[in-house]
């Protein structure tokens, strides 16, 4: 890669990073709803952009979301399982894919099939997420719950970006 | 040597991805204990200057709502002075005592001081949730202090840095608050369900106790973290349980925490000493 990629993924890394704990963290819809707009960063790399590389960001990028929210290990293991599966499930969705170098977006692979890239990885990422997060505290169906809309509240805010940054 | 290289080459990638996850869930259990360390969490020096930074933006938009709750404060504390004046000197002696009295020890309010903090930053959607307030040791602060709202109680101090803390609140599954129901008397323990921040439960309270509906929970005493007679809340609802020989209280919480933004942190001088008894 060459070097202003690597600077601007960079700025990007600690831009999503300061968005999500200074402001998104703030949101709290009926005191379970939060969105982890920060995913955003891992949706947008290069469809080549090597695992390896990608699951050491992912182990920063959750290390660090994990300190501001006092939640240690958490976002960590959640990002590290989406980085490790993000290159499996875009050559099992986009089989005919053949840019290379280029970001998957809305323009480009139209609205079903970003939903579904998008969706299959946040679900993932949220279902780690929140069974770490409340381990045997917390009832399971309650968890699920906290599953299902905070993915719909997450992708839904990531479409939305993701259609006026495609316009 | 060949056959170890190409190992790697095919299971290299999994072999990260199980070291990394190794890490991140040996960061999980390790700091899931009481005391944590303070470096890498809220309360440590860059993530609890920034909290503030955005805090000292974000303050204003609430400086109304902060505006009255200091006022009704302010005429509650009014009120008890205008009661305590109106007494004559011998009078006043034995209105103190009584005060104390009512809540179970004739000194101990001498001994709590209370150190003003203000909250940068705090979750209500976690399992467990943490508040981080803008005092550390600096300011007299240290782990086990209590911490209260105008309205009643809010958790407890975890960890100290300098010029910060972290706070587990009462909204947080590990939390345990001893609390006594107000017309009888009886102890039980405050947990969260993680559920609904609004509603904790009081637990470990007798059968036989019939509490009533919207009467007062307030703190015990009896861990020497709060004084007691600070509210904690009130009955809302009461889960009869046959099979066991307790009931459960569900308790609407007296604090409002999506609201909460200004606390006040107790010191007790005697902690020390109760402690190593």
């Amino acid at each position: 890669m060459r070097g202003n990629v690597v600077i601007w993924y960079a700025l990007k890394f600690v831009t999503v990073l300061l968005l999500q704990v200074l402001l998104f963290n703030n949101i709290d819809y009926f005191g379970f709803i939060s969105p982890y707009i920060y995913l955003l960063f891992f949706l947008d790399l290069p469809v080549n952009f090597k695992t390896a590389y990608a699951m050491l960001s992912g182990f920063l990028m959750g290390f660090w979301v994990d300190v501001f929210g006092n939640t240690m290990g958490v976002h960590t293991a959640a990002c590290v399982l989406l980085c490790f599966v993000r290159n499996t499930w875009i050559s099992m969705l986009f089989s005919s894919l053949n840019a290379q170098q280029t970001e998957l977006t809305l323009a480009r692979v139209g609205w079903i099939d970003y939903l579904k890239y998008i969706g299959g990885l946040v679900l993932l990422h949220h279902t780690a997420l929140f069974l770490l997060e409340s381990l045997s505290f917390v009832a399971f169906g309650y968890t699920l719950l906290r599953i299902v809309s905070n993915t719909v509240v997450t992708v839904s805010l990531i479409l939305f970006y993701e259609y006026f940054r495609s316009k | 040597m060949e056959n170890l290289l190409l190992f790697f080459k095919r299971f290299g990638l999994f072999i990260q991805f199980l070291v990394l996850e190794t890490v991140a869930i040996v960061l999980l259990v390790s700091f899931n204990g009481y005391q944590r360390s303070v470096f890498m969490s809220s309360a440590g020096f860059i993530t609890g200057s920034m909290y503030e930074g955005v805090d000292a933006i974000g303050g204003y938009f609430h400086l109304r709502e902060i505006n009255d709750q200091l006022s009704a404060e302010n005429v509650a504390l009014k009120n008890e002075l205008a009661y305590l004046k109106s007494l004559t000197p011998a009078n006043q002696a034995t209105a103190l005592d009584s005060l104390c009295k009512q809540q179970g020890d004739t000194t101990h309010w001498l001994h709590y001081q209370y150190i003003s903090a203000q909250i940068i930053q705090h979750s209500i959607n976690k399992a467990q949730n943490y508040m981080t307030i803008n005092k550390g040791w600096a300011d007299g602060i240290a782990s086990d202090m209590g911490v209260v709202s105008p309205q009643g109680v809010v958790g407890i101090v975890k960890s100290v840095s300098k010029h910060y803390a972290v706070v587990m609140p009462v909204l947080n599954v590990q939390s345990r608050i001893s609390c006594r129901l107000d017309s009888t008397r009886n102890a039980g323990s405050l947990v969260w369900d993680a559920v609904d921040y609004r509603y904790a439960t009081m637990q470990e309270v007798p059968g036989h106790v019939v509490p009533i509906k919207g009467e007062t929970i307030s703190t015990s005493g009896f861990s020497a973290i709060f004084p007691s007679g600070i509210p904690v809340g009130e009955v809302h609802d009461i889960e009869l349980n046959t099979e066991k020989q307790f009931i459960e209280i569900q308790v609407k919480l007296a604090v409002d925490f999506a609201k909460i933004d200004q606390v006040q942190v107790i010191q007790f001088a005697g902690y020390n000493e109760i402690q190593t008894l």
